[in-house]
Formats: structure tokens, sequence, C-alpha cells
């Protein structure tokens, strides 16, 4: 035990200048980033430890300390005379591994944790940020430091592993970014779990291969997994890697979208835009309109409804999908409601109340509950009740009610009692030419409930209580809006996520108008819309084919929705594909078997050209690779370099001027 | 002691030979006298920084000849001058050292009388301790 | 117990299609002091490390003390001392951190031994390992590896760029670690000078390849350098295999043969020299003949510079 407690001080003593020269440039970069989000005018500060700056400084960051540690514990050894010093003395080498590993990894935890812990603590003292800190937000951050282990044990594998060609030495690095690049919209805790397993695998692959030098006989069973499951990830992040690539070379795509719309002038129209910018409309009747010159963007013109819309993996640009995964988060527990002056008002899950915060000061001078705004906040509101669902424009909904705030004078006015779950109440989409331009009193409020549409003003007044028309079940509500100026009412259906394509080319979508002023409704077909055709890049069928139905399939967390297990917070996302989930993954089965055969007899080809089929085990290799797709083909021609060269079987011929006199046995 | 051995390495002459010759010069200028005990195995092994085998070689060879006297448990002595060598031996060894006189000093453009002279001389005077 | 120390059994290593060390078999009983030999890049290095588990082969066997050379166990490593070659060690350390790091590592450690060569090297107990010249680090390596009185004493060029004083101290070592029977020396070495003063028996490795192994002297007997005087412009060397090589002067051919039986001599005398000499060579100079180029090297003198 003494022998491994002094390897253990060896290695800490060793590099603990490294490690405090991590922490100072990690704890540099974090206060910079939170100097930078307590900036008055900085819209994100409610953000806190979710800001994009601070995770992708965490992010990278973790990382690039879990890569430095990795090589400055091994490099500096790794010349053959110094890792003689290193093996050859009397404790097994797994325990010298041990040490490097425990040391190194205590090491990254207080270099990376003590600075972001500091952060913490100081984002957690009152006047830190204009906006209520909430500690469980920076486990999000916690989760990215940990995402610097795989890196560490990458690191380490890179440089110990006996590889023929500089570049199959990086497969360690390449799992390491599988590990953080593959990570998903998971919790806290299964993304520490999911880390852990990766940390492992590499580890042992790493441990592995350290063992190789140091004289220890043949590899075992773990390391022969760790270093088969680190390939598998390796090959999955060098295709990433290469789809990224192909992402950013490829132009951007010329994805047209269709939705239904009012003009601003009244006419329900159908707009067809590219990257946002209006490219035809045409009107009910299917006649072309034209498009003004003086269209900046849609929203100058009219207003559409918002669906929700979840792009696929590859669409999604690397830096955004890297913070993605943790802005659901945020808005869970908090969202920015109003500025009003120096004051920013907020709503807060957590407390179930409105929250205002001097964005000078950074102290909270007010508190709002249904029963009122109350300033100061030493004599705190009640919470709100029932659970926050939406907000638009100072109209707060709970599935209990709605409420109306109006933060200029102050005040909120219950609106509407909701009493149970199927009553649903929608936020009103107003048609004017800028978002917040109509003014407090000209608010309206929607509410849908049992087909029936009530429109309210703040002061809980019915403006409009009317029959919405009984579509067929193909149909749904997406939307409502209100044209200020003309006194209208719309709402927008469109078919249902699941309806087939050929359906979306045939059957019409519809515009319910309702005239607040003449009191009438008519329904308006307007042509079918479809928008699942998309114009797909030939590369991203390619990415798709050989990455995608695997990487579904095995996804934790696509197996986890998959299982019916969800968060309660994914559901707005995937709520629209819970129909056709079990259909999904079928598809996604199939194209993945399909794959997989092709996969395998590739390798069943590759293992007989190297002579190996008639081998006791040669059915595991193929019926691995089937199971793991093109990625487990790339591992496995990966794994081959560790097999040992073709060996001279003759011995060198003497040639006369060999000198041997020691007696035979003595030879 | 008035034995010094010393040797150079890396010289065509092998160690063990050079200890031989060093002990064959010793005994020859009169400098040790039968009895005197040589330095022990390790000891000269130590003192040289060469290999106590090639010590043993050296010593053993030199009591082959009978120049010195093992004694178990106490080491080696120079023993009595006794001729053990063969007549042939002894022939063959002097021809070799004539060779090796004839040699050196056979280009120095002196006489034959001249040569046997100097030779006369050197026996009877025994040399210097040379290098 | 009669094992010996060192069993090499057609030990191979191959990086690539190129092969360091070829077949290599040797057994070295105890008690010896053996002598590695060859030119840079013979192979010398990877076989030591290859013994010492460092290196994995690709393919052969090898032995050490008995046990297996590819599976290592501390008690194993406890037994042996390696000095590796670029003596290295860690330069926050003070040369006391040293010694006692190494020391528990080890379940029998010599105090004194360790206290002596340190002094012997002039080393004081807190100059910082960094600092310290080529010379003190070779010591300080040293007294780090006798320091447990290992069974076997591996060191791979220990020599290297030391200064002759340094170099005698080492020898003196080595020469103090054969006090006690049954322990086994294996150094590898350039400076045939050292070799030929602490070896017994030598092993000479040629591109990956043994060639020798033989004692000293018998190294040395087999190979003769033979002058051939003539009176006129010397023949070509003859065709023979154990021809090393030869030189030809105005006069003289000089030839250096291997194994050089009576059928060699009586093939020298066909060239019909007026006479033959046969000169005593010393190791280095047999050394360099036996692992240097083969062939001829002329040197006529009338082929050189203008006319005089």
């Amino acid at each position: 035990m003494n022998a491994l407690r002094q390897m253990l001080w060896k290695e800490f003593r060793e590099n603990l200048l490294w490690a405090a020269l991590i922490a100072a440039a990690f704890g540099i970069a974090l206060a910079y980033g939170w100097s930078k989000l307590q900036d008055p005018y900085n819209h994100y500060a409610y953000h806190s430890f979710m800001w994009e700056t601070l995770l992708v400084i965490s992010r990278f960051g973790g990382p690039i300390a879990g890569l430095a540690l990795g090589f400055l514990q091994t490099i500096p050894e790794w010349s053959r005379d110094r890792w003689a010093y290193l093996i050859h003395r009397p404790i097994s080498p797994g325990r010298i591994f041990l040490a490097k590993a425990a040391a190194g990894i205590t090491l990254y935890l207080l270099a990376t944790g003590v600075p972001y812990a500091v952060l913490c603590w100081t984002a957690t003292r009152p006047g830190a940020l204009a906006a209520p800190v909430y500690l469980e937000l920076s486990l999000a951050g916690w989760m990215n430091l940990l995402g610097g282990l795989p890196f560490y044990f990458g690191a380490m594998l890179t440089t110990l592993r006996e590889a023929r060609w500089t570049g199959s030495r990086g497969w360690g690095l390449l799992a390491a970014l599988a590990a953080i690049a593959s990570s998903t919209m998971t919790t806290a805790g299964m993304e520490a779990f999911r880390l852990a397993g990766f940390t492992l695998a590499i580890a042992c692959a790493a441990a592995g291969a350290f063992l190789a030098h140091s004289g220890n006989g043949a590899p075992r069973w773990w390391f022969k997994t760790g270093l088969a499951l680190t390939l598998l990830w390796g090959a999955w992040g060098l295709l990433f890697l290469l789809s990224l690539l192909a992402q950013m070379a490829r132009p951007q795509s010329e994805h047209a979208y269709t939705e239904n719309a009012i003009h601003l002038d009244g006419r329900p129209v159908q707009v067809t835009a590219r990257r946002g910018s209006p490219s035809q409309i045409i009107d009910e009747m299917g006649g072309a309109v034209e498009i003004s010159k003086e269209a900046a963007g849609r929203s100058e013109l009219w207003r559409v409804p918002e669906g929700y819309f979840a792009p696929s993996r590859i669409d999604v640009p690397f830096f955004e999908n890297i913070t993605r995964n943790y802005h659901r988060q945020i808005w869970n527990k908090l969202d920015q409601l109003e500025s009003v002056g120096s004051t920013i008002w907020y709503f807060s899950t957590l407390e179930n109340k409105l929250l205002a915060y001097d964005r000078f000061t950074r102290q909270r001078v007010a508190e709002g509950g249904p029963d009122g705004i109350s300033r100061p906040p030493d004599a705190p509101a009640m919470p709100f009740p029932g659970f926050y669902t939406r907000n638009y424009y100072a109209a707060l909904q709970f599935r209990t009610g709605v409420y109306a705030v109006d933060f200029y004078k102050e005040t909120i006015t219950p609106i509407l009692e909701t009493s149970g779950p199927e009553q649903s109440a929608y936020e009103g989409s107003a048609v004017v030419k800028k978002r917040y331009d109509a003014p407090f009193e000209n608010l309206r409020i929607f509410t849908v409930m049992n087909g029936v549409l009530t429109i309210q003003s703040p002061d809980a007044q019915p403006v409009l209580v009317k029959d919405l028309p009984k579509l067929d079940k193909k149909y749904q509500l997406h939307e409502v809006a209100y044209h200020y100026d003309l006194e209208r009412a719309y709402a927008f259906y469109g078919l249902n996520w699941n309806t087939p394509s050929k359906d979306r080319k045939t059957l019409p979508t519809y515009i319910w108008e309702a005239d607040l002023k003449t009191g009438t409704d008519r329904l308006i077909r307007m042509p079918p819309i479809d928008n699942s055709r998309e114009e797909k890049h030939w590369t991203d069928s390619l990415l798709y084919l050989v990455l995608q139905p695997w990487e579904k399939v095995w996804n934790p967390a696509s197996l986890w929705f998959k299982a019916k297990f969800l968060e309660p917070a994914y559901l707005p996302v995937w709520e629209r594909r819970w129909n056709t989930r079990h259909q999904q993954l079928y598809r996604e089965l199939r194209q993945a078997a399909w794959t997989g055969l092709a996969a395998a007899l590739a390798a069943c080809g590759w293992i007989t050209f190297h002579g190996g089929i008639r081998k006791p085990r040669a059915w595991v290799a193929p019926a691995l690779v089937f199971a793991t797709g093109v990625p487990g083909l790339l591992a496995l021609l990966a794994w081959k370099t560790w097999k040992a060269p073709a060996v001279p079987t003759h011995p060198p011929a003497p040639d006369g001027t060999e000198i041997f006199t020691l007696a035979a046995k003595d030879r | 002691m008035a034995l010094t051995i010393s040797i150079t390495s890396g010289s065509p002459q092998p160690i063990y030979r050079q200890i031989e010759d060093c002990v064959r010069r010793a005994i020859l200028s009169g400098k040790a006298q039968p009895g005197e005990p040589l330095p022990s195995v390790r000891a000269l092994a130590e003192e040289l920084v060469v290999n106590p085998n090639t010590v043993v070689r050296a010593y053993s060879e030199l009591a082959a000849e009978g120049l010195v006297a093992a004694q178990p448990g106490r080491g080696y002595f120079l023993a009595e001058r006794r001729q053990t060598l063969s007549l042939a031996e002894r022939r063959r060894r002097l021809a070799e050292a004539a060779a090796t006189f004839a040699r050196e000093a056979g280009f120095l453009d002196f006489s034959t009388r001249e040569l046997l002279a100097a030779v006369e001389a050197a026996l009877t005077q025994p040399p210097k301790d040379s290098p | 117990m009669n094992e010996p120390a060192i069993q090499i059994q057609n030990l191979t290593k191959c990086y690539g299609p190129h092969c360091v060390v070829n077949q290599l078999t040797l057994e070295v009983p105890k008690g010896c002091i053996l002598g590695f030999l060859g030119r840079n890049g013979a192979g010398k290095t990877t076989t030591i490390r290859m013994l010492m588990g460092i290196v994995p082969p690709t393919g052969g066997s090898a032995r050490v003390l008995g046990q297996p050379a590819d599976a290592w166990t501390p008690e194993l490593r406890a037994r042996v001392g390696y000095l590796a070659e670029g003596h290295h060690v860690y330069g926050w350390m003070t040369v006391a951190d040293c010694g006692k790091f190494q020391a528990s590592f080890y379940r029998h450690w010599n105090w004194d031994i360790f206290h002596a060569i340190i002094k012997h090297f002039n080393l004081r107990p807190n100059h910082r390992a960094g600092s310290l010249s080529r010379g003190q680090r070779a010591g300080l390596c040293l007294a780090m590896a006798l320091a447990p009185e290992p069974e076997l004493l591996v060191l791979d060029d220990p020599a290297l760029g030391l200064d002759p004083v340094a170099r005698r101290s080492l020898l003196e070592a080595m020469i103090y670690v054969t006090r006690k029977s049954g322990r086994t020396i294996l150094f590898s070495s350039h400076l045939l000078s050292d070799v030929e003063r602490v070896a017994d028996r030598i092993t000479v490795m040629d591109r990956g390849i043994l060639r020798a192994y033989c004692t000293l002297d018998d190294f040395r007997a087999r190979i003769r350098h033979f002058v051939l005087h003539f009176d006129g412009t010397p023949p070509s060397a003859p065709d023979l295999p154990n021809l090393l090589h030869s030189f030809r002067t105005d006069r003289e051919l000089a030839v250096t043969l291997v194994n050089a039986d009576g059928q060699a001599e009586s093939i020298l005398e066909t060239l019909r020299p007026r006479r033959i000499e046969q000169v005593d060579q010393g190791l280095e100079e047999a050394f360099v003949s036996y692992v240097g180029e083969r062939g001829e090297k002329s040197f006529f003198l009338h082929n050189l510079g203008a006319r005089s």
C-alpha cells in the first residue's frame, strides 16, 4: 500500500502546477463570461448558468482540460527510457495506472470544479444578477465538466496505443468526441451515468494499452471489451465529424416552407417562403398575390402561426447542438416577460410568482401573485395556483386559469377560470406590424374550451363567444389570431402530424374567420399544404443511411422515449409525434437491419481476405458488425492494427562468420 | 610490497597476460622475493578494475608454470624458482623472445656482435621496471 | 537452483516488414558478466527492452530468472536492477527524495550502498535531480539500481556520455556487485576497453542477428589478422566465406579472417607472398573488423593527388 501511496504522491505532485494553471485559465474564462452576463443590457441575463457563452466555456473547457491533463501525464513518460524508469519497480503496472488515473481525475475535478463551484456560489448571492438564479440550472455546466473525463482517458489512450499509423492513434479522442456529441436531451442523472459508461470503457482501453507495454501478459477481457467499445464510438465520432464537414461544405438548404397566413389588409393567404423570405403568395382561389417590395421579413406583412418543427440532428449547426440540449430546461424554470424602464419582469415556475429586478442594481424590487404586485418584496406575494403553461404579451396562462398583467400600472386581473385539463386556453396571436404595438386595453385573450372560442379583453369582459366549426378528426386547430384594425378573429386548421403524404397533397386546409363588428363568421377553404417533401441533399441521404439508423436505435434517449418513459419537460417537443412512434421505431429498425446486413457482409469479406474465416470464433465479429452497422465495420478495420504482423519464420542463414564457442548447453 | 601490477586495456595483449608479465618482470628484476604473498584475487580485481576471473586465470597460469603457488585458504604466494617447463617449451619460448628482440632491434643498423653484447649486458643487469 | 539467469528463444521484433531483432536465441548462466556488443541500431536496446517487458515481442519468448519475460511480476522486478539509457530521474525531486521514493517500493533496501554511491559521485541529498550533470545522474540511477541488491543487473549503455572518472566509478560498482556469488550482470557498451576489463563473455549482434557468443579470448583468438608481403603489386584477396575485410597497399595485402583454420592459411599461401605475418589485434580492432563493412578497401599511393 505504501508503494501505491508513493506513486499517487508522485503523480499528484508532478501535475499540481499544471492543474493550477488550468484552474486559473478556466476561472478567468468563467469570470469573464459572468461579467458579460452582468451587463445591464444583456438580454440573456436570466439564462444565468445556462447562458450559451458559459455553457460553451464549460463544454469546451472541460475536454480541453481533460486532454491537457491526459497528455501531460503520459507524454513526458513516453520515451522508452523514461517509461522504463516508471515501469520497472516492484509494483504491478495496474497499480501504477490506477495511481495515475486517480491523481489525474482528482486534479481534473479540482481544476475545473473549484472555479465552477466558486461561480455557483457568487451567482447565488443577492445582487449577482438582475434575475433569479436557480442552482439547478448549474447542473448543465457540471455535466459539461464531466464530459472532459472521456477526453482525459482518450488522450492517455492516444499516447499509449501502439498504432501503425499516426491517424489511427486518434481513436480514443474520437470516442471521447462521440461521448459528448451524442449527448441528447436527457436528465442530468442520465447524462452522468452515460458519461460514466463512456469514461469507463475508454479507461479500460487506456489501462490495457498501458499494460501491453509493461510485460504483463496477454490482454484481458475487460481491455478487449473497452477497446472494442472505444473503437466503435471512435468510428461513430469519425462519421459525425465527416457529417459536420459535409454539412458545412454543402450549400444552404433551399428548403421551402408553406403555411397559411393573414395579410395586413385582411385577406387569407398562403405563403411559401425560402429562408424566411417569401417566394410566392397565393389567395384562397389559388391566384397570385403581389409580394410587396417593402417587405423586409414576413412579420412585416402578416402573422403566421408558430408551429414547432423539430429538425433532424444533421440540420442543427454544431454550436447550437451543444447548448440546445439544455435550453428547454430554462424555459421550464424561468421566463422573461417584459422590460419596463430599468425593471425586468420574470415569471418563475419554481416559485410560481412574478419577480421584478432592477437591471442596474441587480436587486429584486417587486413580486407578484394573483392578489397583486407588491413592492417592496419584503411582503412577498402569494404564488399563482396551478401549472404554468403559456405566456404571451402579458397574459399568463395556467391550467387553472388566465391572468392579465399590466406591467406599467402593475395590476393583475384574473380573466378566466378553467376547471380541468380538457379545457385549454390559447394565447392570442396579434396580426400587427410589430408585436407590441397594441396598447394594453386592446389586448385580446383567446380561450378555446370544448370547441367554444372566447375572446376577452384584459378586464375580463367577453368580446366574442362563438362555437368553432367541427371539422373531420384529421384536422386539428393549430393557432388563433386577431386583427386589431379590422377587428377580426381567425382560427387556423391544419392536418394532423401523422397524416400520410398522399393525403396532404389532396386535402385542403382551412381558415375560420369571425368578424366582431358584424358578428358573422365563415370557413375559408385554402389550398392543400404539403411540407413533408423536403429537398434532401445527397450527403444527407448518405449520412442518414450510414450514421442514423443504428444511432437512432441505440441512442439511449431515443430508446427511452420509445419505451414510454419521458421527462415531462419534453412533452411539448415530442407530443405531436406520440402517435407515430411505434411506426417510427419499426421503420428505423428495418433501415438499421439493412445497413447492418451490408456491413456484416463486408466484414465477412474482409475477414476472409485476411484468412481468418476458419478460426473457431470467426462469427463473433460479423455478428457484432451487424448489430452496430457502419461504425462497427470501421471499428473492425481499426482493431486489426492490434494483431501482430507476420513474423518471418525462416531463421537467418549462417554465413560462416559466426563465433559460437560456448558449450551447446550454454547456448 | 614491491609487487606493482598495472594493466592497460585496449592493447593487443590480453589483460591476464599483462598481469602475468608484471609478475614475471617483478620476479626477474628481483623486486619480489619467493614466499611473498600476491594480492588476493578480489583485492587485485578491485584495484585494477577488472573481472576477478581474469585475475584467477592469470594466477592459474602462473601457478601452472610454477612461478606462484596456491595455498588453500591463504591465497597465492610467489614460489621458489623451479623450472617446471619442459625443454621443448623453454626452447620455444626462447625462440619467441629472440624473435621479438630481432624484430625490435633489427632495424637499428648495429652489427650482430654489438647486438649480442647488448643482450649480455641486459641479462647481467636486470632492467628497471619498464612500462 | 541451476536455471540460467536469462533464457532467450527465437526472440523477434519487427516493425512492419523491418525486423530489428531476428530469431535471437541465447542463454546466460548465473554469475557471469555478459557484454552485449553491436553497432548502433543492431538491436541491442530492443532486445533488452523485450527482456524487461517494456516492448512486446513480435515472436519468440524469453525468461528472466526462470520467469517468463512477458509476465513480469512485482516480485521479479524487485530482483532485477535495470539502468536504462537516458539515466532518467524525476527532475523535481531532490536526491534524498529519489532515494526515499525508490526505497518505498522495495522490501529489501540497503541504505549503506545507496549513500556510499551517492557520496562517491559527489552528490548531496538536497541536490535537485533536474540540475545534476549527466555523470551525477548516472550515479544517482546506479545508486537506486544497486541499493536493493538485485540478483540480475541489466545496464543499457550505462557509460554513454560519462566522463572517464564516472566511467571508472561505474566499472568499480560493477566489480563490487560480483562480490556476492551468483550475481549476473548484462551490459551493453561501445567502449570496448571497458568491456575488455569486466566482461566474462560477450555477444555480438549485427542487424538484429546474433553473430557471436563466446568468451573474450575466444573472440580474439578466432579473429586473426594476417599481413602478406609481396614483391610486386599484391593480388586481390581470395574470395573466402570467412574473409572479413582486406586492405591492399603498394606491397602488402592485409586480410582479416574469422574462424581461420589451416585450410584458409594454405589458400593464403597460394597467393605466393614473400612472407605471411600474423599480427595480434586488440579487442577493438577485432570488433571493428567483425562488424564493420565487408570487402576490400584499397589504398594505392600512386592514385592520390598531383604527381609528385
